[in-house]
């Protein structure tokens, strides 16, 4: 049996390895989404948050909303942001803290496996 | 020590700016989270965090040698020579300020937080009110003359509770005006598990930044997330006084506490980030 964050770190891991190899701004774009995300979900709540990283253009940022859902065992970002939509309080609850909890696992692995300005 | 000879008193704490009591590092979400107790998640001051400030104060204030090193301990290289005499606990969050969208804010608790305070403050011999009966997690308890309810709804932040206006919050209210903290008409009780999502995610964060000096933009890698405790959140530490254990000073528990109280007129600054305005309290005393 192995522990929900080495579940979730080897997942966010194997995913952020992957985006760095693609380098460039795209990785950087990944990145700067990583680092302030879980701030994100702290300072304008997991609904918002998740809308407001499905909205934005950037090909990069949907991309790591997909992998922070997939860690989480769902198919993509949009799943997640729909389940957000619809969840009754204390499953809402829960998958805020779910959602911070890998999300800090994503923001570790980009600080240290991608080279950026952040 | 015979324990009969010692003497309890309950401190309140207001916090008149964010306290950011630290932990140095985080490895989550934020980079400079609070302390937290391991079991609970709840926030807290450290015990040596408020003992060291008021230690200050005291050699500010002119204390004699004597009295001070009796009272607090002696200095670190003579520490084996006696313990002090006072003894602070951790301070423990009992109020959390929520954003609600009546009454500006809300002051909200749960049972659990009730429960601990309560059986701390007995041990200094008070009697706040008795608890309120259970409540659903859907529900929040507010007091009948509340501001925070409108049409049936509590707002906190992004979460919509049933009001239950019941009288026993209303004697809480009055019971908490000694701590000064604006609680009238904002108190309001939720389900343990509602206050232990909103001890994660209501706490405040904010981005710091360090300035490159020639540029005058964010320099490299200096961009940070560090979390405080809101403005007007309240807690409490229980302060145990035992009679001087210096031979050069006898001072009984009574007049140990007599001069601990002393040290607690006006604003005190506690826990982390004093320069940028954090941590500014104002301590009354419970009884």
């Amino acid at each position: 049996m192995r522990t929900r964050s080495q579940l979730w770190a080897q997942g966010a891991y194997e995913r952020v390895k992957e985006a760095a190899q693609k380098g460039g701004t795209w990785a950087e774009d990944y990145q700067t989404m990583a680092l302030k995300f879980p701030v994100l979900v702290r300072q304008a709540g997991l609904a918002q948050a998740l809308a407001f990283v499905d909205s934005r253009g950037k090909e990069a940022h949907k991309r790591f909303l997909d992998d922070l859902a997939q860690v989480l065992g769902r198919k993509g970002g949009r799943e997640l942001a729909e389940e957000a939509l619809r969840a009754e309080l204390l499953l809402y609850l829960r998958l805020t803290r779910e959602v911070l909890q890998a999300s800090g696992w994503f923001k570790r692995f980009a600080q240290a496996l991608i080279e950026g300005a952040s | 020590m015979n324990p009969e000879r010692s003497t309890t008193a309950l401190l309140f704490i207001h916090a008149l700016s964010p306290l950011h009591a630290g932990t140095g590092q985080g490895i989550g979400a934020i980079d400079l989270p609070i302390a937290r107790e391991k079991a609970t998640g709840i926030p807290y001051l450290p015990g040596s965090s408020l003992k060291g400030v008021l230690r200050d104060r005291a050699q500010g204030k002119g204390w004699d040698k004597d009295t001070l090193f009796a009272v607090f301990g002696p200095e670190t290289e003579a520490a084996s020579e006696h313990a002090g005499a006072v003894q602070v606990g951790d301070a423990k969050l009992l109020l959390l300020p929520v954003r609600s969208l009546y009454g500006v804010f809300a002051l909200v608790t749960s049972p659990y937080l009730l429960e601990r305070f309560r059986r701390e403050a007995e041990m200094a011999g008070l009697t706040p009110p008795a608890l309120p009966a259970p409540l659903g997690q859907g529900q929040a308890l507010v007091a009948p003359n509340s501001r925070l309810p409108e049409g049936g709804k509590v707002y906190l932040e992004d979460l919509d509770l049933e009001a239950r206006p019941i009288p026993g919050v209303g004697e809480w209210e009055d019971w908490l005006t000694r701590t000064q903290a604006p609680v009238a008409g904002r108190l309001a009780v939720v389900h343990d598990d509602v206050m232990a999502f909103l001890l994660e995610t209501a706490t405040e964060v904010v981005a710091r930044i360090r300035l490159d000096d020639a540029t005058k933009t964010v320099a490299q890698r200096a961009l940070w997330y560090e979390e405080s405790l809101p403005a007007e959140s309240v807690l409490y530490s229980l302060v145990r006084a035992e009679p001087s254990r210096r031979k050069e000073k006898a001072l009984p528990a009574e007049a140990v506490l007599a001069l601990f109280k002393g040290l607690l007129q006006g604003a005190l600054q506690l826990g982390g980030k004093a320069t940028v305005g954090r941590g500014l309290c104002r301590v009354t005393l419970g009884g």
